[in-house]
């Protein structure tokens, strides 16, 4: 059985994706602590690492080569704790990564390849910073040989079982001569550990030596390097993932980092049992990615089969006819059948997550050129919509939120003056409520100004009756009506070039409703009704 | 042809080396029968591999190896070595020897190490 290259494709195009966004995330959430924590740079590290790779594989050498420099540059952070940077400049950075993979994706995802520009500025930029952190002074600069190939194009990662001659003695010492001798390749770890004891020389001679390493040689010359070492009978080297290598090395204690040498702690390593203990909580194993028009098809199939059973259960042929068991089980098969309508519906909800979280990075964009601080708070983020929906909404969302940031949040300044925090904060968040779910987007800025919006209204024709006799909330959803905000920016609510009654186009579309609450100073909400299931 | 020097305390040692190389296509070009003398001989011989056993009077081979080593840092070095001897073993890969051989050891085993740590550059 081949794949094709077009699936192949596909997949790279969604998992680079999914990779990206989660390292987005991760950038946006370590800006809010000021730093990166141990766990947050090896998945840094972990993510870029995968990009790179998978990348290289589909010949996307750009996307590969930018994702390698960030490797390095969280490589160098990673093994060097304690060393000073910048980490508001370090995010920046990743997040032109970021933006710039997307990018690329989406034109690869519409099957362009030309055209993508190599980003040297990117790349010099990952390297500049690279260089400012590993200043003279650093620790990685006083070991020198700990990563000589820093700059080096693609490092791999390899794991080798080395096996020695028989009755060649002292195999521990054999073991660690060959170590020495590696001085070209970065040893990740190796096992046994405690290489100078009796009872590890008997251990090697059975079972090997095992090392794990990075090294930018080619599997041959390194197979061919790993025989003309004396005594070496035969080496089993595969390619792995370093993750996969640190990992052991965290999980054993055998594995040490080779200054860790002289230890007497030798142990004879129990049997790897590291059975996919899955710690990685964002791709639980027990999800898979379905295309939808699947789905959908199933869908469509199992309403025929409701259709059918119907049928068949209240056959005109049967009436008058006593079937007193076909009736208990034709009951049975309509239950499981209105069941499986059920679950199949569900299959196409997703949660909300993915639509919030990827507002983080908006509104963290627009409050740094707007010179403003401000802060996103989510809230029911697992409440689940149909993915029709959803896809709906994410575009009105975004606006309405440009909104709150824009128009919504004053400045600084203008904050303090009235009493207030610095820092703005804007709640985006879903409840659910009776077989529909309300989403909200309120602010805590100035509240919208009734009188501009009147005086807007009467411009464009759009009061529907005299002012006196609207209320305050009727004169708030003039702001729906299309017409209302023009491409010009003037007005109090108008968005970045398109009005609000795009908002409400979208929002209609799904079946969903729209209503406004301000209040001057407070702040200003947004509320969206929609129903659970789309409309048909 | 790969020249060896063979430095070791005990003649019948050196004889012996000096035969399974000889006999294999390695060109002894001179001996040594401890430390000092053979750090004097790998000046003036220059060759290709030593091999250093590690226990001598005077200067064992493990001050010899050094002090080879430091003279010439891509001297190639092999340890002749006793079983129980891991300890000076260590010393000796730290020191910069190439690789060791165990004694008893067998005759291929020399053969190989020494055309292994020729060849490798």
């Amino acid at each position: 059985m081949s794949v094709k290259t077009s699936d192949l494709m596909e997949m790279f195009v969604f998992e680079t994706s999914q990779n990206i966004k989660q390292l987005e995330q991760i950038i946006l959430n370590t800006e809010k602590n000021e730093g990166f924590s141990e766990s947050e740079i090896n998945e840094i590290f972990r993510l870029t690492h995968t990009i790179k790779g998978t990348s290289a594989m589909m010949s996307y050498t750009d996307i590969a080569e930018v994702a390698h420099k960030a490797e390095d540059l969280f490589f160098f952070i990673r093994e060097n704790p304690g060393e000073p940077y910048d980490c508001f400049r370090v995010s920046d950075i990743m997040l032109n990564c970021v933006d710039y993979i997307s990018g690329v994706l989406e034109k690869a995802s519409l099957g362009e390849k030309e055209g993508v520009q190599k980003n040297t500025s990117l790349i010099s930029e990952i390297e500049k910073a690279l260089c400012e952190i590993n200043s003279p002074r650093s620790a990685l600069a006083k070991r020198g040989e700990m990563r000589a190939d820093i700059k080096a194009p693609f490092t791999n990662a390899f794991r080798a079982m080395v096996y020695f001659d028989e009755e060649c003695g002292m195999e521990n010492l054999r073991a660690f001569s060959l170590l020495e001798n590696m001085e070209d390749e970065s040893v990740s770890g190796y096992s046994p550990h405690g290489i100078f004891d009796d009872q590890s020389s008997l251990y090697i001679r059975k079972k090997g030596f095992l090392i794990c390493f990075e090294s930018k040689k080619s599997y041959g010359e390194l197979h061919k390097m790993f025989l003309s070492q004396p005594f070496v009978r035969e080496v089993d080297l595969n390619l792995t993932d370093i993750e996969k290598c640190l990992e052991q090395k965290r999980e054993r204690e055998t594995l040490l980092v080779l200054e860790g040498f002289g230890g007497g702690t030798a142990k004879l390593p129990e049997a790897r049992n590291h059975s996919n203990k899955q710690e990685n909580h964002n791709t639980p194993p027990y999800i898979i990615s379905l295309n939808v028009s699947k789905i959908d098809k199933l869908i469509k199939t199992v309403g025929e089969i409701a259709r059918a059973e119907a049928l068949v259960a209240e056959n005109p042929d049967l009436v008058g006819l006593e079937l007193p068991s076909f009736k208990r089980e034709a009951n049975k098969l309509h239950k499981k059948i209105a069941e499986m309508q059920d679950i199949v519906t569900s299959m196409r909800l997703v949660p909300l997550a993915a639509t919030f979280q990827k507002l983080h990075r908006v509104v963290r964009d627009m409050s740094k050129r707007q010179n403003k601080v401000i802060s996103l708070e989510l809230f029911g983020e697992e409440i689940e919509l149909d993915k029709n929906i959803i896809e709906q909404l994410s575009d009105p969302l975004m606006h309405l939120v440009r909104n709150a940031v824009d128009h919504g949040i004053e400045d600084s300044e203008a904050r303090l003056a009235n009493g207030k925090e610095r820092r703005g904060v804007i709640t985006l968040g879903a409840y659910g409520k009776r077989g529909e779910v309300n989403i909200v987007v309120k602010d805590d800025g100035r509240g919208l100004d009734t009188k501009k919006i009147l005086e807007k209204a009467k411009q464009n024709n759009l009061l529907p009756v005299s002012e006196s006799q609207l209320t305050e909330k009727e004169i708030y959803s003039l702001i729906f009506l299309p017409g209302f905000s023009t491409n010009e920016s003037i007005t109090e609510f108008s968005g970045r070039g398109v009005g609000l009654d795009v908002v409400t186009q979208n929002i209609s579309s799904v079946g969903g409703t729209l209503s406004v609450e301000s209040e001057k100073n407070k702040g200003t909400a947004i509320t969206i009704k929609i129903p659970i299931r789309p409309v048909k | 042809m790969i020249s060896v020097l063979v430095v070791d305390d005990a003649a019948f040692m050196r004889l012996a080396i000096k035969n399974v190389l000889e006999k294999s296509g390695f060109k002894v070009i001179a001996d040594a029968k401890n430390g000092e003398e053979g750090v004097e001989k790998y000046l003036e011989y220059r060759p290709d591999i030593v091999t250093m056993d590690i226990t001598m009077p005077d200067m064992t081979g493990i001050e010899a190896l050094k002090k080879i080593r430091e003279a010439d840092p891509d001297a190639k070095v092999v340890m002749i070595s006793a079983m129980g001897q891991e300890r000076m073993v260590k010393e000796a890969i730290l020191g910069g020897a190439k690789s060791f051989i165990v004694k008893p050891y067998k005759e291929e085993h020399i053969v190989q190490t020494l055309l292994k740590i020729a060849g490798a550059k």
